[in-house]
């Protein structure tokens, strides 16, 4: 598990493209190798944010934590680069002087202005000579030595004014003798005072100029950046012009190391100590937002992963919040930490310092997201706002109301709101004669007028749309009813017609499949037609063959008889399963045509020359009227030969004898008319319909023989010759019809 | 070569067909007929006895396991023209037609009658025994079609090598059918060419003449193998 581990984190590192990072949910579930990997992506690709369970198993991953860690990160080195150069800014961009405030305090110019103050305070001690009461001077003396006496150790001065003779010390007396010789003498120069040890750096003023001496070395204060020169230039007007400061000699000395004084607070060494606390705290700062910063880099999949639930989670808000937020934060920008840092006005202070940097940086921050938000979302940033919403919301609205009653909500609305708009414009026009306010008015009337035929544009543009959709509608249902079962129709789901075409759709789908269901239970018919015919037919075969082997046994003359009717029954059951495969074949649609050009004026006389003998030993005159003219038609002959054999066989068999038979051949309208007339030999106590159901028979007593299908077989066949097929019934009138389309 | 004595009676016959109630029939009528019959059940059966023995003639069923009847065929008449006469329950002409063109020499729908059969089987025979195999024989002095053959020189007609009695015009009738097999005629052109008079209302006249011929050439009239009817155009011979 732990080289595992390692290697995916390795993988991490080096593979950029998981930039969702979700190798930890890989090693959760304790699968590795590039299958599990890219499922985990594939995961990572549909969900976008990793479930709670995932990340609360084996090794928990940190996305917000590591997203904070970068934002503060950021922000902090960001403040410490800014507060480093306000730093700089304020040591006129001297650098070496901002370094010292960590090194050394001693060469800031916090500690230069401070030791300006005392030797000012110095000076003054020395010089009283303006003031005529002595105890006078010596309370002022008392309050400037005060100054320099809460130093303590940390200072030791000298001064003297050789006028008046007043020497302003704290000087051991030993020592004093020596540098109060020395500084009576020094003159200009370089001059080297005897202090005493650990007081390497002193201040002197010879009576015209003041010197700073750093360990035995003169420091040039003449420069502009050394920070001496603007505060040391003034000394001799201070003590009241040249000729008096002629007569003064001062020297300050500060202490290598500064010390606490227990007697008094020492600014020197509390300024050192703020000094160096706020380096320390900036630079502690510093360490932790690079800390920060680097941490999130190292986790940099899991600061990709909270970015992703982020900008997913942003993505749900509309565009006009984003926009309301963006606004507000600038402008708190620019009104309120603006006019801080401006110092124009607002809370001053460390208090409202910290508020402005916060809004810079809750203003930068904000930016930041809103580019993660557009850079994962997308479009869909833009498209996600109220107007979106308010259409969605009024199609779901109008989802709920039948379709006629939404259609005429629709006009209702828009006239509505017409009049609505004819009233604000009006209004405005007439505030615009009462109360002048020209512009206005008229640009709010005419805001109005776009606005009103804009909504009628909108309103005719979706009543087209509907329109031509109910159109297309139509052509579909005039589609199906021609029979095409196949073509779909579609629409946009917003179509307010969307369910009636779903629902068209569905019934296309249902009418194929019955139909499909049909075609398959008549081939599942012709199928069984075969079958039951072979199944029928091979027994009859073993039937007759035996029969017939009977017939030629030598028998008796009654079991003869027998045979005889057998072989009768046999002949007949055999002619009835041929006419019931015929007929079965021809209903189901399944009888193969043989088409030729034929003449069905030939065809009727062949059929008659055929049956000559039959209709000559009837004894039934046949009248036949035909045509001279050739009756052309295309057509399968044999099939329509078998319906008039059939017609003619029967009109043998039921005709009334010393009756006519009439055969007429007529061409009507483009159509071969055939009729067959005879009258009947019996009553004709049925209908027309019930004649020509299968097995009916005008004899009911079912005793001479024949399949009784003649009339079904003739009908089916002339059905399926694409012709029809009538009988008719009138009294004791027999008639039989059949009309063929010619070619 | 073969054996005259087949045409006078020991003509073996093989009967395939996987009713054994109805091979057994057929092989009674064909023993009362002084034919040797032999019984297979299936197709592979019949193709062995076909191999082992001398068959001179077989009827075959077609429905039947392992191997139908038309792809036993088929093999059989890879090399071999022994005449086959098939046995099916299909009654369509296109069946029919199916089978004849495929190489059976006759046609039987089941259910058969057994004199029919043993008129089929008679002629077939002797049709192979006496003439040999009828498709070598082709010169311009027979006209033939099938099992009919017309002698233009002597104006005979045989039918399976067996002399047909014909009148005038009935010979008259054949030959010009015959000079053009599987052409349809019309009554018309018939009456004139035959009669050489204008014709008038003659179906009837040219029918009755058919049916005549009909009844001399074919075995069974109702279901004609050669002369046949074209429904609504005329007649014709059919090409075989």
């Amino acid at each position: 598990m732990d080289t595992k581990s390692k290697r995916s984190e390795q993988e991490v590192v080096t593979d950029p493209a998981n930039s969702l990072g979700f190798e930890g949910n890989e090693n959760e579930t304790g699968v590795s190798g590039p299958v599990a990997k890219a499922d985990s992506k594939d995961e990572a690709g549909t969900k976008g944010v990793p479930t709670a369970a995932h990340s609360g198993k084996a090794k928990r991953t940190h996305p917000f934590r590591t997203w904070i860690c970068f934002v503060l990160g950021i922000s902090i080195i960001g403040t410490c680069i800014v507060g480093a150069l306000v730093g700089l800014s304020l040591a006129n961009w001297n650098w070496e002087e901002l370094k010292s405030v960590f090194l050394d305090y001693k060469h800031t110019i916090p500690f230069k202005q401070q030791t300006t103050v005392y030797f000012y305070a110095l000076l003054s001690l020395v010089d009283v000579s303006d003031h005529n009461n002595l105890t006078e001077a010596s309370e002022v003396a008392e309050v400037l030595d005060y100054r320099l006496v809460r130093e303590g150790e940390n200072l030791k001065y000298y001064a003297v004014n050789l006028d008046s003779g007043i020497v302003a010390t704290n000087i051991e007396e030993d020592l004093c003798e020596d540098l109060a010789k020395a500084v009576t003498e020094a003159h200009s120069g370089e001059i080297m005072l005897p202090l005493p040890d650990g007081y390497g750096y002193y201040w002197y003023f010879d009576g015209s100029r003041t010197h700073v001496i750093e360990n035995d070395k003169h420091l040039d204060v003449d420069r502009l950046d050394s920070a001496y020169h603007n505060l040391l230039v003034d000394v001799p007007q201070y003590l009241g012009g040249k000729e008096k400061a002629q007569s003064i000699r001062a020297v300050l000395a500060v202490s290598d190391v500064l010390i606490p004084n227990p007697y008094g607070e020492s600014a020197y060494y509390r300024n050192q100590q703020v000094f160096r606390v706020i380096g320390w705290a900036y630079l502690v700062t510093l360490c932790i937002g690079v800390f920060m910063l680097g941490y999130s880099i190292l986790k940099y999949d899991e600061k990709k992963e909270f970015e992703a639930s982020l900008a997913s989670w942003l993505g749900g808000f509309w565009l006009e919040v984003k926009i309301g937020i963006t606004i507000l934060l600038f402008v708190g920008v620019l009104g309120f930490a603006g006019a801080i840092l401006l110092g124009t006005s607002g809370p001053t202070g460390v208090l409202g310092v910290v508020v402005s940097v916060l809004c810079v940086y809750a203003a930068l921050w904000w930016v930041y997201v809103i580019i993660l938000d557009i850079s994962y979302n997308g479009k869909q940033v833009f498209a996600n706002n109220c107007i979106a919403h308010f259409s969605e919301w009024m199609t779901l609205y109008e989802s709920k109301y039948p379709w006629e009653k939404l259609m005429l909500k629709r006009v209702y609305r828009l006239i509505g709101a017409e009049i609505c708009l004819a009233i604000i414009a009006v209004l405005s026009v007439i505030i615009l004669i009462v109360a002048g306010h020209g512009a206005f008015g008229f640009s709010v009337a005419a805001i109005c007028v776009v606005l009103a035929f804009y909504l009628i544009y909108r309103y005719v543009q979706s009543f087209a749309t509907t329109v031509s959709e109910m159109g297309l509608l139509m052509d579909q249902i005039e589609r199906m009813k021609n029979g095409d079962l196949d073509t779909k129709l579609s629409v946009n789901s917003d179509s307010v017609i969307y369910d009636a075409v779903q629902n068209l759709n569905d019934l296309q789908e249902g009418m194929n499949l019955a139909v499909s269901e049909k075609l398959k239970s008549e081939r599942l018919k012709i199928d069984l037609i075969t079958n039951m015919s072979h199944d029928l037919k091979t027994p009859l075969t073993s039937i007759a063959s035996y029969v017939d082997l009977l017939a030629k046994e030598d028998l008796p003359a009654h079991v003869k008889d027998y045979v005889s009717i057998l072989s009768q029954k046999t002949e007949r059951l055999k002619n009835l399963i041929q006419d019931l495969f015929d007929l079965s074949k021809a209903t189901s649609n399944n009888l193969a045509l043989d088409i030729k050009e034929i003449d069905l004026c030939r065809l009727i006389e062949q059929t008659l020359a055929d049956m000559e003998e039959l209709i000559q030993d009837s004894g039934i005159p046949f009248k036949v009227d035909l045509p001279d003219e050739p009756v052309l038609m295309k057509n399968d002959g044999a099939k329509l030969s078998r319906v008039f054999q059939n017609l003619l066989s029967n009109a043998v068999k039921y005709s009334l004898p010393g009756t006519r038979v009439f055969v007429n051949l007529q061409v009507v309208d483009n159509e071969a008319v055939v009729t067959i007339k005879n009258t009947a030999n019996y009553e004709m106590n049925f209908e027309e319909e019930d004649i020509l159901e299968r097995f009916a028979r005008g004899d009911a007593s079912r005793t001479t023989e024949g399949s009784g299908l003649g009339l079904s077989i003739a009908k089916s066949y002339t059905e399926a010759c694409g012709g029809k097929f009538a009988i008719r019934i009138d009294g004791d009138q027999f008639t039989a019809e059949v009309r063929l389309p010619m070619a | 070569m073969k054996n005259n004595d087949a045409s006078t009676g020991k003509a073996r016959v093989l009967v395939v067909d996987d009713d054994r109630d109805i091979v057994n029939a057929i092989c009674i009528n064909l023993e009362k007929e002084g034919y040797v019959p032999l019984r297979a059940y299936d197709g592979p059966e019949a193709l062995d006895i076909i191999q082992t023995q001398n068959v001179h003639l077989i009827i075959l069923d077609v429905m039947m396991p392992k191997l139908d009847g038309l792809s036993a065929m088929l093999k059989i008449r890879e090399d071999r023209n022994i005449p086959i006469i098939i046995l099916s329950a299909k009654s369509e002409d296109s069946d029919k037609v199916l089978g004849l063109s495929m190489g059976a020499d006759d046609y039987v729908t089941k259910p058969f009658n057994s004199m029919e059969l043993m008129a089929r089987v008679k002629s077939q025979l002797r049709r192979y025994m006496t003439l040999g195999d009828v498709h070598e024989r082709n010169s311009s002095r027979f006209l033939q079609t099938g099992g009919l053959c017309f002698d233009v020189e002597n104006r005979t007609l045989t039918v399976d090598g067996e002399l047909v009695k014909l009148t005038a015009t009935e010979t008259k009738i054949v030959e010009l059918l015959m000079r053009s097999p599987g052409r349809i005629f019309p009554a018309e052109e018939i009456y004139e060419r035959v009669w050489e008079q204008p014709a008038y209302r003659v179906e009837n006249t040219v029918m009755v003449h058919i049916r005549r011929i009909r009844e001399k050439i074919e075995i069974n009239p109702k279901e004609p193998k050669y002369l046949k009817v074209v429904w609504g155009i005329g007649y014709k011979i059919e090409k075989i």
